[in-house]
C-alpha cells in the first residue's frame, strides 16, 4: 500500500509568530485519488495547502513526494518534480495571451535557458513547435481555442478558472493541488470543472488534492475526505464515514 | 566633522525623510537636494537682506499676513489653528519691523542674526518649494495610484530639476556665508565656541521640539498614525491631504535647517553636490531606524554618523560611502523593518 | 543530357544559396509592417527629425557641408553609444523589473578593465605576441573562437527567419558554417601580426576582461536584486556605483586617479587611418569627412544592431516569455516551475554586457578613461531616455536616446545665447533641468513613453 502513496505529510506544524496554524498534521495521499480537505475557517487548511505547495516551509515536519523529501524545496522545484498547484483567486498572467499562459507550462523547455535561446536557436524552434501543438490540444480539450490569442486579463471569471487548471496541467504533473477550485463559480461550470478533474484522474492517473468550503462538492466528488479543525486533523476517510462522524459536526459548530 | 556632528545632520534631515518615506511611500531621492536648496536659499537671503532687521520683519511678517488674507478671501484652505499661528508669528514681526523702520532705528544686525534670519527665510521658502512639488507632482500621482516604482523614478526627476535649477541660479562654484570664522551664537545665554558644537546643540533642541510636536500635538499624532497605517488613519478621521501637507512642511523645514548647519560645519562652504553626498547615509539612517519612525531616524542618524566616521579611521575618509552602504545592505538583508520596526520590506 | 549526380547536387545547393541570399536582401523591407511597423515608423521619424533639427542648428557654425557631416556623425555616434546603454537598462528594468540606479558603474568598470590591462601590460604584451609564434597561435585561436561565438546567435536567427521549415540538421549546419566563416574572417583581419595588430589583439583581450568584470559586477548586483524591493534596490545600486567611482578616483596606482588613463591604443582609429581603401572611400564621399569618425560610427552602429537583434530575439524566445510572466506575477511563475531568481540574474548579466560595450566605446571615442566620465548623471540620463522612448520596448531606446541624449544637449548648447542676459553657465544644468522635467512629465502624463505599449506597462495604474 505504501508504494501507492504519492504525497505524504508527516507531522507538519506551522507557526506564524504566536499563532499555531497547523499542529502536527499527517496525511497520506494515495495515487489516483481525489482527496478533499475541509474544515471551518481558521482550521489551517490553506496553511497546510501552502506548505504542501512549497510557498513556505513548515516549522517542523516533512513533506514527501513519491518518497522523496521535498520539505525544503522551493515552489519552483516542486513544480519541476510534478507537483502543480492552482490559486484560489485566479492569478492568470493578465498581460500575456491565453496561449502564452499555457506555453509557460511544459517542463524542460530548452528555450527557457538563456544560453540555448542565444546560441541554439534551431533546437529551440524545433522544441517550440512541438509545445505549440500540445498547447493547441489543451486549448481544444478545454474549449478555449477561440480565445487563443486573447489577453488573459480579458477572460471571464469562469474562463479564468479553466485557464488556471489547464495551465497547471501543462506542467505534466502527477499531483495537482487545487485551492478552492469551485469557489464563487456557478454550479454548471463547477460541475464541468469537477467532471474534468474526474476524467483526468481516470484517464491520466493524476492525483488531486483539493481544499474546499463547499461540503456538498467535497462529499460527492472526493474520496478520501480529510477534516481539519484548530490546526489538527479531526478525522479522515471515505465521505460516508466522515459525514456520519460526530466529531465533524462538533468541529464546525464548536470550533 | 566628527561622528556626532555628522550624526546630528543625518538625524535632522532623516526625520523628514523617514516620515515622507513612511507616510507617502516615497523613497525621496530628492531629499538631499532639498538640503542643498536650504543652504543656497539661506545664502540668497543673507545676500539680499544684508542683515537688515526691518527687511526681514517686513518680508516674513508681511508675507505671513498676506497669506492669511489670501486664504480668508480666496483659498479657504486653512483651519483656524493654522490661521492663528500665522497671525501669532506674522503680526509681531510686521509690527516690530514697521516700528523700527519708521523710527529709523533699524539697520544691520550682527552676522549671526543675519544668519538666523536667512535660515528662517530659507525654511519658509523651502516649504514653499516642497508644497509646490506636492501640489503639482505628488498629489496627482497619488490620485492616479502610482506605484512605488513610479514614485522612485519621479523623485529622481525632481532631484534632477532641483539640482540643476540651483546650479543655473547660483553657478557651480562654492559659496559661503559672510561671517567671522568662529560662530558664537548665544544659546540660552551660554557661549558655544565652535560651529560644530553649536550645530549639535541646536540639533538636540530641534529634535526635542520635534518630539514634543509629534507626541503632543494633534498633527504630530496624526502623522505618526499615518506612518503606521495610512488607511486606518484615514478611517479614524485623519484628513490625509492636510496632514500630508504638514508632513512636507516639517520635512522641508528640517532640510532647510540641515542645509544651513551642514554649510557651517563644513567650514562654511556650500556647493551643489553637498546634498547628494548625504543621500546614501540618509537612507541608511532611515532604514536602520525603521521607515516611518522619526525617533528611529534620529537614532539611525547618529548611529550611521558615528559608524561612518569611525570606519573612516580604518578605511580612509575617501571610502566613507562604503560604511553607509555596508550598514544599508546589512540592515536590508537582516532586518528590513529597522530597529524601531517601521514597516517590513 | 543528364547531368551526373554530384553536379546536380551542387546545382541544387547553389540555387538554395542564391534564394537564401535574395531572402536576406528582402528581409529589411518586412520591418515596416503591422503594429511593429508603426512603432518603427515613429522611431525612424523621430530620429530623422532630431538629426534634421541638429543639422539646421549645428549648421550655424559650419564652414562646409563636410563639417556639418562630421558634426552629425559625432551626434550619431553619441546616439549609438547611449542606445546601447539604454538597451542594457531596458533588459534589466523594462523586461526584468530590476531598478538599477548604478548603471554607469558597469560601463565604467568595463572601460577601466580594458584600460588597466593596457596601462599595465599592454605594450609589453603586444611585443611578446609579435615575437612569439606560440603566443600568436594562441591569440589568433582566441580571436577565432570569440568571433565564432559572437556570430552564432545572429546566424541562428537568420537561418530561423529565412528557412523556418528547413530541417533542424540543415539549420545547425548552416549556423556552424557561418560561425567558422566568421572565425576565419576575424583571423584574416588580424594577419599579419605586426605591432599594430598585436596591440589590437591586446586591446581586444582588455575588452574581454572589461566585459568580464562588468558581468562579475552583475552577479554581485544580483544578490541584492533578488531579495530587495524596488526602492531598496535603487538605493543599494546607487550606493554601489558611488563606491566604484571613489575607487577609480582614489586607487591611483591602478587607475591613474583623476589623471585617468591616456593614450589607449585605439584599434578603430589605427585601422581607419592606416587602411588606404577606407581612406579612399571616405574621401570619395566627401573630402572633409573624417575617416576615423565615420569608422567609429560604423563600429558603434554595428554593435548596436547586433545587441538590438540579440535582445529582441531573446525577448521573443521562451526565455523572454518567462521573463514577462515573472514581471506579471512572480509567484505564479514559480508555481509553474520557473526559477525566478535565475531569470532575473540572467537578465541582469545580459543587460550588463550591452552596457559594458557602451562603456568601451565611450573610452575608445577619446582613447582616454577618466573617472568623471562614468558619472551618475549618465545613469540618470539613460533612465530619462528609457522612459521617454518607452519602457519595455527596445525600439524606443533609440528614439529616447535621440531625444534626450542628442537633441537635448545640443539644444542646451544653444542656450549659450542667453548668457548675454547675464545667466551664466546655463548649458549643462539647463540640459539637466530639461531632462528632469521631461522625466516627471512623461511619468505623469504618458508613462508608456513614445512607443511603449500601454498594456505592457510596468508601472501599473
Amino acid at each position: 500500500m505504501d508504494g501507492d502513496v504519492v504525497l505524504r505529510a508527516v507531522d507538519v506544524t506551522k507557526r506564524f509568530g504566536g499563532l499555531q496554524a497547523v499542529d502536527g498534521v499527517s496525511l497520506d495521499v494515495q495515487a489516483g485519488t481525489i482527496t478533499g480537505i475541509i474544515g471551518p475557517n481558521g482550521a489551517g487548511k490553506t496553511t497546510l495547502f501552502n506548505v504542501l505547495a512549497g510557498f513556505y516551509p513548515p516549522t517542523s515536519g516533512q513533506v514527501l513526494l513519491r518518497g522523496e523529501d521535498i520539505t525544503d524545496l522551493p515552489a519552483h522545484e516542486r513544480s519541476q518534480k510534478g507537483l502543480a498547484r492552482t490559486f484560489q483567486i485566479t492569478r492568470t498572467l493578465a498581460r500575456l495571451t491565453v496561449a502564452e499562459n499555457l506555453l509557460l507550462g511544459p517542463r524542460g523547455q530548452v528555450g527557457e535557458r538563456a544560453l540555448f535561446a542565444i546560441f541554439a536557436r534551431p533546437s529551440v524552434a524545433e522544441q517550440e513547435s512541438g509545445i505549440r501543438e500540445r498547447v493547441d490540444e489543451m486549448l481544444r480539450a478545454f474549449g478555449l481555442d477561440h480565445l487563443k490569442d486573447a489577453y488573459a486579463g480579458s477572460l471571464s471569471g469562469g474562463q479564468r478558472k479553466l485557464l488556471e487548471l489547464a495551465r497547471a496541467l501543462m506542467t505534466d504533473p502527477s499531483v495537482v493541488l487545487l485551492d478552492e477550485p469551485v469557489a464563487g463559480v456557478n454550479p454548471t461550470l463547477a460541475s464541468e470543472l469537477l467532471d474534468r478533474i474526474d476524467r483526468l484522474r481516470k484517464e491520466r492517473g493524476i492525483t488531486f488534492v483539493l481544499v474546499e468550503h463547499d461540503l456538498e462538492t467535497v462529499f460527492s466528488r472526493c474520496d478520501p475526505v480529510v477534516v481539519l479543525a484548530g490546526g489538527r486533523k479531526v478525522c479522515e476517510g471515505p465521505p460516508e464515514t466522515v459525514q456520519g462522524d460526530g466529531r465533524v459536526l462538533e468541529a464546525y459548530m464548536g470550533g | 566633522m566628527n561622528g556626532l556632528v555628522l550624526g546630528s545632520i543625518l538625524a535632522l534631515a532623516g526625520i523628514g525623510l523617514s516620515l515622507v518615506y513612511g507616510i507617502l511611500k516615497l523613497a525621496n531621492f530628492a531629499h538631499g537636494d532639498f538640503v542643498t536648496l536650504g543652504a543656497f536659499l539661506a545664502f540668497l537671503f543673507a545676500v539680499v537682506l544684508g542683515g537688515s532687521l526691518e527687511a526681514f520683519g517686513l518680508t516674513v511678517g508681511g508675507g505671513l499676513i498676506a497669506l492669511l488674507v489670501v486664504d480668508m478671501f480666496w483659498l479657504h484652505r486653512l483651519v483656524w489653528g493654522e490661521r492663528l499661528l500665522l497671525v501669532a508669528l506674522g503680526a509681531p514681526l510686521a509690527v516690530v519691523a514697521a516700528v523700527l523702520s519708521l523710527s529709523g532705528r533699524g539697520g544691520s544686525g550682527t552676522t549671526d542674526l543675519m544668519l538666523v534670519e536667512a535660515a528662517l527665510l530659507s525654511v519658509v521658502a523651502s516649504i514653499g518649494v516642497a508644497l509646490a512639488f506636492e501640489r503639482l507632482v505628488w498629489r496627482p500621482i497619488r490620485r492616479k495610484k502610482g506605484t512605488v516604482l513610479t514614485l522612485v523614478i519621479v523623485s529622481i526627476g525632481v532631484s534632477l530639476v532641483l539640482r540643476n535649477a540651483i546650479q543655473i541660479a547660483f553657478g557651480t562654484g562654492n559659496r559661503s556665508f559672510e561671517r567671522p570664522t568662529t560662530v558664537s551664537p548665544n544659546v540660552l545665554g551660554v557661549q558655544i565656541s565652535t560651529a560644530q558644537q553649536a550645530a549639535f546643540v541646536a540639533t538636540a533642541l530641534i529634535i526635542v521640539g520635534a518630539h514634543l510636536f509629534l507626541a503632543r500635538t494633534r498633527t504630530g499624532k496624526a502623522m505618526r498614525a499615518m506612518a503606521d497605517n495610512l488607511e486606518l488613519a484615514r478611517i479614524s478621521g485623519v484628513d490625509v491631504d492636510r496632514e500630508v501637507t504638514h508632513v512636507w512642511v516639517l520635512a522641508a523645514g528640517l532640510t532647510a535647517v540641515t542645509g544651513v548647519f551642514l554649510t557651517l560645519v563644513a567650514n562654511n562652504v556650500m556647493n551643489i553636490n553637498m546634498g547628494v553626498g548625504l543621500i546614501l547615509p540618509l537612507f541608511a539612517a532611515v532604514i536602520l531606524g525603521g521607515i516611518g519612525s522619526p525617533y528611529g531616524a534620529v537614532a539611525g542618524g547618529f548611529l550611521v554618523g558615528i559608524a561612518t566616521k569611525t570606519a573612516s579611521l580604518w578605511i580612509g575618509s575617501r571610502y566613507e560611502v562604503a560604511a553607509a552602504l555596508a550598514v544599508l545592505i546589512a540592515m536590508l538583508l537582516v532586518r528590513p523593518q529597522g530597529l524601531f520596526g517601521g514597516r517590513a520590506a | 543530357m543528364k547531368l551526373p549526380g554530384p553536379a546536380l547536387k551542387a546545382l541544387a545547393g547553389g540555387k538554395a544559396l542564391a534564394s537564401l541570399g535574395i531572402s536576406l536582401v528582402r528581409l529589411p523591407l518586412k520591418v515596416f509592417e503591422g503594429r511593429e511597423g508603426r512603432e518603427w515608423r515613429t522611431v525612424v521619424i523621430t530620429v530623422v527629425a532630431v538629426f534634421a533639427a541638429m543639422a539646421a542648428l549645428g549648421g550655424y557654425g559650419a564652414v562646409s557641408a563636410g563639417a556639418v557631416y562630421n558634426f552629425l556623425i559625432g551626434l550619431a555616434l553619441t546616439m549609438c553609444i547611449f542606445s546601447l546603454l539604454g538597451l542594457g537598462l531596458q533588459l534589466q528594468f523594462g523586461h526584468a523589473g530590476i531598478l538599477n540606479l548604478g548603471l554607469i558603474a558597469f560601463a565604467g568598470l568595463a572601460a577601466y578593465g580594458m584600460g588597466i590591462v593596457w596601462r599595465h601590460a599592454g605594450v609589453g604584451l603586444a611585443a611578446s605576441i609579435q615575437a612569439n609564434a606560440g603566443l600568436q597561435a594562441a591569440v589568433l585561436g582566441c580571436i577565432a573562437i570569440t568571433a565564432a561565438a559572437f556570430s552564432t546567435p545572429i546566424a541562428g536567427l537568420l537561418v530561423q527567419r529565412l528557412r523556418p521549415r528547413a530541417s533542424t540538421r540543415f539549420k545547425r549546419v548552416a549556423v556552424v558554417a557561418a560561425a567558422v566563416a566568421a572565425g576565419a574572417i576575424a583571423v584574416l583581419l588580424f594577419l599579419p601580426l605586426d605591432q599594430n595588430r598585436s596591440r589590437d589583439a591586446v586591446m581586444l583581450l582588455g575588452m574581454l576582461v572589461g566585459i568580464g568584470a562588468a558581468v562579475g559586477l552583475a552577479f554581485l548586483f544580483a544578490i541584492p536584486a533578488i531579495r530587495l524591493r524596488e526602492d531598496y534596490l535603487a538605493i543599494v545600486t546607487l550606493g554601489a556605483a558611488e563606491l566604484l567611482e571613489s575607487f577609480y578616483r582614489n586607487e591611483i596606482w591602478l587607475t591613474g586617479g583623476t589623471e585617468g588613463i591616456l593614450n589607449l591604443h585605439n584599434p578603430i582609429s589605427e585601422r581607419a587611418l592606416s587602411n588606404g581603401a577606407w581612406q579612399g572611400f571616405v574621401d570619395a564621399l566627401d573630402p572633409n569627412l573624417k575617416a576615423v569618425g565615420l569608422a567609429q560610427l560604423l563600429v558603434a552602429a554595428l554593435l548596436l544592431f547586433y545587441f538590438y537583434v540579440l535582445f529582441e530575439a531573446l525577448i521573443r524566445s521562451p526565455w523572454g516569455r518567462v521573463l514577462r510572466a515573472i514581471r506579471e506575477d512572480d509567484a505564479v511563475a514559480g508555481a509553474l516551475g520557473k526559477n525566478v531568481n535565475r531569470f532575473r540574474l540572467q537578465a541582469l548579466v545580459l543587460g550588463s554586457m550591452a552596457v559594458a560595450v557602451a562603456g568601451i566605446l565611450i573610452a575608445l571615442r577619446t582613447s582616454t578613461i577618466f573617472p568623471g566620465t562614468y558619472e551618475r548623471a549618465l545613469t540618470f540620463s539613460t533612465w530619462v531616455a528609457l522612459v521617454v522612448g518607452g519602457v519595455s520596448n527596445n525600439k524606443g531606446v533609440v528614439a529616447g536616446a535621440a531625444i534626450v541624449l542628442v537633441a537635448l544637449p545640443e539644444l542646451a548648447r544653444n542656450l549659450r545665447a542667453l548668457e548675454s542676459l547675464g545667466i551664466q553657465n546655463i548649458v549643462g544644468p539647463g540640459q539637466g533641468l530639461a531632462a528632469g522635467l521631461m522625466l516627471i512629465l512623461v511619468m505623469m502624463y504618458r508613462p508608456h513613453g513614445l512607443v511603449g505599449r500601454k498594456e505592457e506597462l510596468l508601472f501599473g495604474r
